[in-house]
């Protein structure tokens, strides 16, 4: 039987595909690992941040004059969705607490029970045993 | 009588059930909707904005001392629960651990204020209480992955719970090696990039920047996943993981601002973890502080988080009981190859207290 490996097109396709994908990835490494590079794509940042906080400021004012809900108002609605849950935790928190030591209360009742049920057994042992004696 | 050419062996052999099988999943690969994931058994413990606290009970409980899965805030973390038999998820509760995992969820524009030290103080503080409290526990395992290392790790130094085992994967803790262009990290740590205005305007950063983020650092010309695709479409098994993979791989998350530019600034431009200088609320956030039993690993394979990021870790701890390990794999392959559930026991099963 022959050892030899058949030739498979998709597995040669893939080889190749990575060797390109490696050789362009490399590339575009070359061409943008410089200062220029990161300053171009800071001032390209920035004219785009600046842009929006136009077109943010504008659509603030429009919606003012016009009563429309803007993210804002979302962001200010969602708050206080937030504080109110955080608010249910606290309570919930507390009443952990309160169950906690309650069980523990409980506990300690449930032991000083079962102390003065031994200290009465003992109690009526030793009165018994009085009376045995003094006749 | 059939004589043999030289060419034989060369020119491949026409399968034509393979063919039909390749191009038929092919086919379909590309044209059918995105695959549902399905989960392994869970219930919500507690749900805070977007984040959720999910349980997934073990089926025969073995230990005490359940885990508690943080994940990156960069992706979802179903990969940790991607499909049966490979789930690491499923894995562990079948070999008898309770887990629980904390989904952070898709932050929207009115959670741009939420930074590190809220997601921090009052996520995953919160959220590791309420699983202390639903398993009945004394003890925890906090295990977190990639950037949910990071942040699991700030959180053991600060934490008043009780953690009693600590784990992290493919974890950055030194943020001064960089996989990408060294003059991009130069650019960003000498000002030449300054990223706050941007992030003021975006509120959160769009998921479509995060995935372009990556993949500038990475790899920005990507399509080697699809002649893979191509090379072994007749399988079906493999089209099934590859769809799988390829979904979440598409599935970023939004990421909210004020932690973006905390993970920029604070970790990545001044590397405050590693120099015990990140205040995290009012305490500052010391890897000194942490003293639970530490294991940690790497894949040697990760184009994402080098070595030389998760290793100083074990020499900033006060851990006594500390582990380090370096796997042949990539960042997301441990959590896809099922290899990662039985590590994690190996490690973990002597620390969580037999039942």
């Amino acid at each position: 039987m022959s050892d030899k490996i058949s030739f498979d097109p998709y597995e040669t396709l893939h080889k190749f595909s990575l060797l390109w994908e490696k050789q362009v990835n490399d590339f575009i490494y070359l061409w943008t690992n410089n200062k220029e590079f990161v300053q171009m794509t800071n001032l390209g940042t920035e004219i785009h941040a600046r842009y929006l906080e136009t077109f943010k400021k504008n659509h603030e004012a429009l919606a003012g004059v016009l009563n429309l809900p803007t993210k804002s108002d979302v962001i200010n609605v969602a708050n206080l969705t937030i504080q109110a849950e955080e608010k249910i935790e606290a309570l919930e928190e507390h009443m952990w607490n309160l169950q906690d030591s309650m069980e523990s209360q409980s506990k300690d009742i449930e032991s000083v029970v079962e102390v003065s049920k031994e200290i009465i057994k003992l109690t009526k042992q030793l009165k018994s045993e009085f009376v045995k004696t003094k006749k | 009588m059939a004589t043999e050419t030289p060419l034989k062996g060369f020119i491949p052999e026409w399968d034509y059930e393979k063919e039909m099988k390749r191009w038929a999943h092919l086919f379909k690969t590309l044209n059918e909707p995105e695959p549902k994931v399905v989960h392994s058994p869970r219930n919500e413990v507690w749900r805070k904005n977007k984040s959720v606290l999910w349980h997934y009970p073990s089926k025969h409980k073995k230990y005490e001392i359940p885990l508690f899965f943080v994940y990156s805030l960069f992706n979802k973390p179903y990969i940790l629960d991607i499909a049966p038999k490979t789930s690491v998820i499923e894995g562990l509760t079948n070999m008898g651990y309770e887990v629980y995992l904390l989904d952070w969820g898709s932050p929207g524009y009115e959670d741009n204020k939420i930074g590190l030290d809220t997601y921090i103080e009052k996520y995953l503080r919160t959220a590791v209480k309420r699983a202390i409290r639903h398993s009945g526990a004394e003890e925890i395992t906090l295990v977190g992955y990639c950037l949910g290392g990071t942040i699991a790790s700030i959180y053991a130094s600060i934490a008043e719970e009780p953690i009693k085992n600590l784990i992290v994967v493919t974890v950055p803790i030194d943020f001064q090696p960089f996989m990408g262009p060294d003059k991009w990290a130069e650019g960003l740590r000498d000002g030449d990039m300054n990223i706050d205005h941007f992030i003021d305007m975006y509120g959160v950063v769009p998921p479509q920047l995060v995935d372009g983020m990556f993949r500038a650092i990475g790899a920005p010309v990507y399509f080697t996943n699809y002649t893979m695709l191509l090379s072994r479409a007749h399988d079906q098994r493999y089209v099934e993981k590859w769809r799988r993979m390829n979904k979440w791989t598409l599935d970023q998350v939004p990421f909210a601002g004020e932690a973006f530019r905390q993970l920029a600034n604070d970790l990545f431009k001044e590397n405050k973890l590693i120099k015990g200088e990140l205040i995290i609320g009012n305490k500052k956030a010391d890897l000194n502080n942490i003293k639970a039993n530490l294991f940690v690993v790497s894949g040697s394979k990760d184009n994402l988080i080098l070595e030389e990021q998760s290793k100083p870790i074990m020499d900033l701890v006060s851990s006594v009981d500390k582990t380090y390990v370096v796997v042949e794999t990539g960042h997301v392959g441990l959590a896809l190859s099922g290899l990662f559930a039985k590590m994690v026991d190996q490690w973990v099963s002597s620390r969580s207290k037999q039942l």
